[in-house]
């Protein structure tokens, strides 16, 4: 009895010391991330003068909203807001079926041929025709500047598909399906009322994982668009940010332009940042509350 | 045609699986949206007195080739559409460019309709690569490099066939005979000598014949009694007491006397080689292409500049900074001399009014040998600039639209900066000049302007005898530049390279080369700067451009400059 | 079942095949609708991977866009050999591998690390706070990120110079001088992806049951213990796959940072094969020169992918087939 009272005391003083330790860590590395965050945020209401010549460390310095001024004068923010918000959630659910289904199927050891899928799934991973034939692909389905085709492309992944399987691999244990199969469940239900409620959690994580691509992404647009109407906000962004950087000596014609140019993209450069990213941050606690510890267990209680 | 039809089958079949799977048919976007922008119709009426000719009956007694008359216009009877690829600038803010009034103007008294592909500037080169390889429009304006025709010269339509410019382009080939005759040689593709493209642009621009130019500190010379060196020694003197006697007197040793910037295009270390005779890796001297990096003089520039790094009076980060950080250096009034445009592009007019040109010096050894990167009258026209392909179904016709933008000075200039009145005019003695807008805006720019009313350098080849003119008096502004370009254009080097097209196995067999051999030099003149030179590095430096075939590359020039390819 | 095994022996192995075929057909019966499962995602594969992978022939073809991709002409290993025989290729090829693996080495073990962590702390809102925020620099592009690195560690006014000088030493050419390019690079890497790459971590350690953790309390295990022998295990299936993922991107250093951090003085080290396909891409724009290189960065990669996924296999039971 003192035997384990001492026990109990000499382990909450490690538990005390490690607590400690792991807060200190995370705390040292919270400062190292928040910072150059915070960096962005107030240099986006900066004078881009001040911000390059690092003259400010903790407050805006010449302040100006000029930046977001810029960013929202232009319509077209608003089209493409609209335009990334349909590619985004559509493409989205259509990533989350198709991975989390194919993943599933291949997670299960009793599918035969299952090895081959996945090594012709991993194949396209590394080998890829260029450009030019996907481009007579895309073209010959006559899929080039539609709206559909921004749904379709990126929903599929194999890299994702590869994460939901080793994750019903490892939550999913042989005994349940046996136990499930034995009672006459098929396929179909143990899938639907067995096997989706105990995956919020991977569901969350995909349905992060695609949304972010799909929001992100702008260069199928690039090649596949070429109605404006239907630009994603990062093409816009895009065009915003790295004009700029396409001056060079050979192709300058106009240099006055080029300068100016140049400064107007140093005034939005962050606050294209914040306008970016805040939407798709905003997902972000919805998707965290299936991270808590004991969602499953309540799941297969329930 | 088979392929087209099982891609569509496969594809129907995806996306029903798909749809069924979800449960959520019918929730998709619909393919195509809204219906097509009404075109150009309506802006008829806005069209010039150039609409001369009357409503075309069936009747017109015009000569014809298939559907398009020869001379006059209308061009077609019916409206002809055609595709165009069109380099959009970032800074034009028009929806279509047949909200350009050079475009109005021509459908309405051609009867041709343009359907533009606008390609965003930054992603160019992907784009037209696709669309060679796919279905090309049938034409470019200011989209191709030499690379891209190199390679599908078959794709384009052979413009110097018989009497096909003659007939259907005749204004064009009149200016290029009477004002521009070399422009044929300069437009023949090799091997076969073909002409696949018309000129754009401004044929040259007395602002863009200096690059950067070096400025100075004036105020701070004054302030230290200090005069604008004349040669290294002085500027030496100059940069040390810039550093350490506190020029712009805040008390703190904060002056940099020297900076630079490799990412900005007109501010590299480089542009500083004038004082050795050294305009770049290499120097045309009667007709001989000689590199000039594996000589004493480079050494003794590259030396020269490691000695100011050693000794704090060059800016080192030049090497790393971004050109926004650059700038900040100049907008904080911290730097002493800098290689650049015009020093009002970058600060606020104060800080630039103190700053003045610093012609090249001279260099121990080199005496009277100083110069200036830059040519004078440099050709700017884009070779490239319009091209027909052959996918275009009625080449004449299109012909004919441009040789109509091209048809005169002013409808030249409403291509390229919109209607008459607000960037040009014509005066009085016939030409055009320059005007400054007054109702300009942050959100509006001149060069907003510019892009959105005309596209500028996609405009028919403008000669040398059309150029805009500046006037001193009405518009001093417009001059700042070209006062620059005066006190260095003495110093520019009188011969240059050939202005030839070449083929594609030619220009890939220089590409390999330099791609090596420039990365190489880079870094060599980077690492000499900030670590200085000593003989076993410059002789250890000797053998590696001998590596990377420096003996090849001039090789490759010299023959260039012979005409042997 | 009765015959002895002797005389069986002819027969035995027909027999098996047979059942065993038998039990794969009743295994590919019942579980049919898998492959409905499977079809999504194979119909996407077929025709946007599948598809078009014949360009790859390109590779050892000289690409005349006029000509298409099939009647181009053949050159055989020309652009293979061009790329091997390039003065520099063995520097590339060096940079190439030790940055990506300088890279993984760095950035693999943190996001676990980090997950670990943050799945330990008490404080619920902390837990949130941290997961949140930690995540943003995901979303930094990189011409931005590049900019502020230039910024920070300027040697005249980056903070992170007046810090060092705070302390009495020189300031430090971060950008300029070669030797840290690589640390540069790769931690600036760490820092924007820990957070994000910790995601799929947390989703897996909120698998783990609290009676778990419960009764490992009961037995007296330290915190330390139980991260050990509970959280560990329990997210090591995903650890083994996303390393073995990782280690078939050897060859593939993204092309956009690397070269937006490229100066001439730190050329020795931040010339990698993506940056060299570029130069030569805006020089000459050798669509099939870029595939053989592509091609070639990838069979490199596939066979790493390969030899890691067994090895895996055999050591920890989890690997991709």
């Amino acid at each position: 009895m003192a035997a384990q009272e001492k026990k109990r005391i000499r382990d909450t003083t490690s538990d005390r010391i490690f607590n400690i330790v792991i807060h200190t860590i995370l705390i040292i590395f919270l400062i190292l991330v928040i910072y150059p965050v915070y960096f962005v945020l107030i240099a986006s209401v900066s004078d881009p003068t001040y911000v390059n010549s690092g003259d400010f460390l903790l407050y805006p310095k010449g302040f100006t909203l000029l930046g977001y001024q810029r960013v929202f004068q232009d319509d077209r923010i608003w089209v493409g807001y609209g335009n990334t918000l349909i590619y985004t959630v559509l493409g989205t659910i259509l990533g989350i079926l198709a991975n989390i289904l194919a993943g599933y199927a291949l997670s299960r050891h009793d599918l035969p041929g299952r090895n081959i899928v996945m090594a012709l799934f991993v194949f396209t991973m590394y080998f890829g025709g260029g450009m030019i034939p996907f481009y007579i692909i895309i073209n010959n389905m006559n899929m080039v500047n539609t709206r559909a085709l921004m749904v379709i492309l990126g929903s599929v992944s194999v890299y994702n598909i590869i994460i939901v399987r080793s994750f019903f691999v490892s939550t999913i244990p042989l005994e349940l399906q046996e136990a499930a199969f034995i009672d006459g469940c098929t396929n179909q239900r143990f899938f639907i009322s067995i096997v989706l409620p105990l995956s919020k959690a991977i569901v969350a994580v995909i349905a992060l994982y695609t949304a972010v691509g799909y929001w992100n992404s702008y260069f199928n647009a690039l090649i596949f668009l070429t109605d404006t109407s239907k630009f994603p906000l990062q093409l816009y962004l895009r065009e915003i940010l790295l004009t700029a950087k396409t001056a060079d000596a050979s192709n300058i014609t106009d240099p006055a332009a080029a300068r100016k140019l140049e400064t107007m993209v140093e005034v939005v450069k962050y606050g294209v940042i914040v306008v970016s990213t805040l939407p798709i941050l905003c997902v972000y606690p919805f998707i965290q509350k299936y991270f808590v510890k004991g969602v499953m267990i309540g799941a297969i209680k329930g | 045609m088979n392929a087209k039809k099982t891609g569509k089958r496969l594809l129907s079949a995806a996306l029903c699986s798909l749809l069924v799977l979800s449960g959520c048919s019918g929730s998709n976007e619909p393919a195509s949206s809204a219906p097509e922008s009404a075109p150009a119709a309506s802006s008829a009426p806005a069209s010039s007195a150039a609409a001369q000719s009357a409503p075309a009956s069936s009747g017109d007694a015009r000569e014809k080739v298939g559907d398009t008359y020869v001379t006059g216009l209308p061009v077609t009877d019916e409206v002809t559409t055609f595709t165009v690829a069109v380099s959009k600038h970032t800074f034009d803010k028009t929806k279509t460019m047949n909200e350009k009034a050079a475009f109005i103007q021509a459908e309405a008294d051609t009867n041709i309709h343009i359907d533009w592909i606008e390609v965003l500037q930054g992603s160019g080169d992907e784009k037209v690569n696709i669309m060679l390889a796919t279905d090309p429009p049938d034409a470019f304006i200011g989209l191709l490099n030499e690379n891209m025709m190199a390679k599908n010269t078959s794709q384009f339509v052979d413009l110097s066939e018989e009497g096909l410019l003659e007939t259907f382009a005749p204004h064009i080939v009149e200016q290029y005979n009477s004002e521009l005759p070399e422009a044929w040689d300069m437009l023949k593709f090799p091997p076969d000598g073909k002409i696949y493209s018309l000129m754009t642009g401004m044929q040259t621009n007395y602002e863009n014949d200096g690059e950067g130019i070096q400025f100075i500190n004036k105020v701070w010379l004054d302030k230290l009694g200090l005069s604008i060196p004349k040669t290294t020694e002085e500027y030496y003197n100059v940069l040390k007491a810039f550093k350490e006697k506190d020029p712009n007197g805040n008390g703190a040793a904060d002056e940099i006397p020297i900076t630079f910037c490799q990412e900005d295009w007109c501010s590299h270390i480089t542009e500083f080689s004038g004082p050795w005779g050294i305009t770049g890796y290499y120097k045309i001297e009667n007709g001989q292409f000689i590199p000039t990096v594996d000589k004493q003089e480079y050494r003794d520039f590259l030396t020269f500049y490691h000695q100011l790094a050693v000794e704090g009076l060059l800016d080192v980060e030049g090497f790393s900074q971004t050109s926004q950080q650059y700038f900040s250096k100049q907008k904080e009034r911290l730097v002493g001399t800098f290689n650049g445009w015009v020093p009002s592009g970058t600060m606020d007019d104060e800080t630039a009014a103190e700053y003045v040109v610093l012609p090249p010096m001279s260099a121990p050894g080199m005496e009277g040998k100083q110069v200036k990167i830059g040519r004078l009258n440099k050709p700017r026209g884009n070779r490239l600039g319009f091209a027909i392909t052959t996918a275009c179904p009625n080449k004449e016709a299109l012909l004919r639209w441009w040789d109509y933008l091209s048809s005169s000075t002013e409808m030249k200039y409403i291509v390229r900066y919109g209607e008459e009145g607000t960037l040009w005019e014509t005066r009085d003695d016939g030409k055009v000049y320059r005007k400054t807008p007054q109702n300009l805006t942050e959100d509006f720019t001149m060069e907003n302007m510019k892009y959105t009313y005309g596209m500028v350098d996609g405009c028919p080849l403008i000669n040398l005898s059309e150029i805009e003119i500046k006037d001193a008096e009405k518009d001093p502004g417009s001059l700042e530049r070209d006062r620059y370009v005066d006190q260095v254009k003495d110093f520019f080097p009188k011969e240059f390279l050939p202005i030839r097209f070449v083929d594609s196995q030619k220009a890939s067999e220089r590409a390999f080369i330099e791609t090596e051999l420039n990365a190489y030099l880079e870094q060599f003149i980077a690492n000499s700067i900030v670590s200085g030179i000593d003989d076993a590095s410059w002789e250890a430096h000797l053998q590696q451009l001998q590596a990377y075939d420096l003996a090849g590359w001039a090789q490759w020039y010299q023959d260039f400059i012979d005409g042997k390819f | 079942m009765s015959f002895p095994k002797t005389a069986a022996s002819p027969a035995a192995p027909a027999q098996q095949s047979k059942s065993n075929l038998q039990k794969t057909l009743k295994l590919m019966k019942r579980n049919y609708i898998l492959y409905l499962f499977l079809l999504p995602a194979a119909v996407y594969l077929v025709l946007y991977h599948y598809a078009p992978m014949y360009g790859i022939q390109l590779a050892f073809k000289d690409y005349i866009p006029a000509k298409g991709i099939w009647g181009s002409p053949w050159v055989g290993m020309k652009w293979f050999n061009t790329f091997f025989s390039s003065p520099r290729f063995w520097v590339l090829l060096k940079n190439t591998v030790v940055i990506s693996l300088y890279s993984l080495a760095a950035s693999f073990p943190t996001p676990v690390i980090l997950a670990l962590i943050i799945n330990n702390v008490g404080n619920n809102k902390l837990r949130r706070f941290s997961q949140t925020v930690t995540y943003i620099p995901h979303f930094i592009s990189v011409v931005v990120l590049v900019g502020m690195i230039s910024v920070f560690f300027s040697p005249r006014s980056g903070f992170v110079n007046t810090i060092i000088q705070f302390f009495g030493a020189e300031p430090i050419y971060f950008m300029g001088e070669p030797q840290y390019f690589r640390h540069m690079y790769v931690w600036s890497g760490v820092w924007q992806s820990t957070g994000w790459g910790s995601i799929i971590y947390l989703a897996a350690l909120a698998g783990v049951g609290p009676e778990l953790h419960e009764a490992a309390i009961i037995d007296g295990a330290s915190r330390l213990k139980r991260i050990w022998h509970i959280d560990l295990p329990a997210i090591m299936p995903t650890m083994v796959i996303l390393l073995i993922m990782n280690c078939g991107q050897v060859m593939n250093v993204g092309f956009e940072k690397i070269y937006l951090m490229q100066n001439s003085l730190n050329q020795v080290y931040s010339e990698v094969i993506s940056t060299y396909t570029y130069k030569i891409g805006l020089l000459q724009a050798e669509y099939s020169y870029s595939t053989a290189i592509g091609l070639f960065n990838n069979v490199i990669n596939f066979i790493i992918l390969i030899a890691v996924n067994k090895i895996a296999g055999k050591l920890s039971g989890s690997s991709l087939w």
